[in-house]
């Protein structure tokens, strides 16, 4: 073996030790289900990683006048709470939505992640959707029955929402200051010329 | 007969025979392409997202009244055409130190994508990264900043809580 070559293989096994990334794909990413069904879900890992994925249920409703992750009792039951995955490979589990709930849609999610370490921990992952509606009439702000996590408001201060907003009015103003000018100097001109 | 004669005869035979070989699997084909059945062939792509990148470690160190950065960086893929949208819960509303001490959530900054700094209030989840539409094919790539003010009476040691990113299809 050349020195080149024992050098990269080296380079190649260090790059392996120290590097390797985590992946979570679960899907269907959205889908409907009647009370009492059981939804198939795959999750795999094409990732380079081994990875431990927690199954959760959880469900997006109204947080505090918005749309988030309300923690309420769970309207569904994983299969499995706890999926080892080696790179490569996949899981389909069973999820079994209860057959009864609070009245009006649910947005039920099921969330797949993978934990991160320290003192500070981060856990990634996805979480998929299955909309079920029970049977009754929806009370209070279930009425109005969030779909998706709202976004968060941006600080106060300058709206990077509405850029094309201040333009418009930067415009405007500097049409108008153009115009008066124009008018100004044409009516100079009227009172040279008489 | 000479045996040039016989010999000529003979490969006239076998070239003969060959033809109708030929001919007869020819026949016995040609009704397969002319009543050809269509073959309905129906593809399924299945809907999924998924969320990549490197196994995230936060190291948020610093001293009383100083602010302590961490990047977490990952790539989120979706083919659903309404997009996804990136929440980051907190597992409690503050930071659990040593003995009795804590510091609050409000304490620790959010920056989403080089975007504006969002500070976390309680353990309400915050929505960091949203898209209307469907990711790249290679997905999406994002690198969010975590920056914690250390506050300037904080106790010293190690203060602990998860933070849970989830890419939720819209």
């Amino acid at each position: 073996m050349s020195v080149s070559t024992a050098i990269a293989g080296i380079a190649l096994l260090s790059s392996i030790a120290h590097g390797g990334t985590y992946d979570v794909t679960a899907g269907p990413a959205k889908t409907g289900a009647n009370p009492g069904q059981t939804v198939i879900q795959k999750v795999s890992n094409h990732g380079t990683l081994p990875e431990d994925v927690r199954v959760s249920i959880d469900e997006i409703g109204h947080v505090n006048g918005a749309c988030g992750f309300t923690h309420a009792a769970p309207l569904a039951t994983p299969s499995a709470n706890l999926i080892h995955l080696n790179p490569g490979t996949e899981y389909t589990l069973g999820v079994k939505v209860a057959p009864s709930g609070p009245a009006g849609y649910h947005a039920v999610t099921v969330a797949y992640t993978v934990g991160g370490t320290g003192a500070v921990k981060v856990t990634q992952g996805v979480a998929t959707v299955i909309g079920v509606t029970y049977p009754g009439s929806p009370s209070g702000s279930q009425s109005r029955p969030c779909v998706a996590i709202a976004q968060t408001p941006k600080p106060s201060g300058i709206n990077p929402a509405v850029p094309g907003g201040i333009a418009a009015t930067v415009l405007a103003a500097g049409s108008a200051l153009a115009f008066r000018a124009r008018r100004r100097r044409r009516s100079r001109r009227a009172a040279q010329s008489a | 007969m000479t045996p040039a004669g016989k010999g000529k005869k003979m490969r006239f035979g076998r070239t003969l025979i060959a033809s109708g070989v030929l001919l007869g699997t020819l026949a016995a084909a040609s009704p397969a392409f002319a009543s050809g059945t269509p073959v309905a062939i129906t593809a399924t792509v299945n809907q999924t997202i998924s969320m990549t990148g490197p196994p995230a470690t936060l190291n948020l160190a610093g001293d009383p009244g100083t602010t302590s950065s961490g990047n977490v960086a990952y790539t989120v893929t979706t083919n659903d055409p309404n997009g996804y949208n990136v929440a980051v819960t907190p597992s409690a509303p503050y930071l659990t130190g040593p003995g009795t001490n804590s510091i609050p959530n409000s304490a620790m900054g959010y920056v989403p994508n080089g975007g504006a700094q969002v500070n976390f209030n309680n353990s309400t989840a915050i929505s960091v990264n949203n898209k209307l539409t469907a990711s790249a094919g290679a997905g999406d790539p994002y690198t969010d900043s975590f920056k914690l003010a250390i506050p300037g009476n904080a106790a010293a040691g190690a203060y602990t809580e998860t933070f849970s990113y989830l890419a939720v299809a819209h």
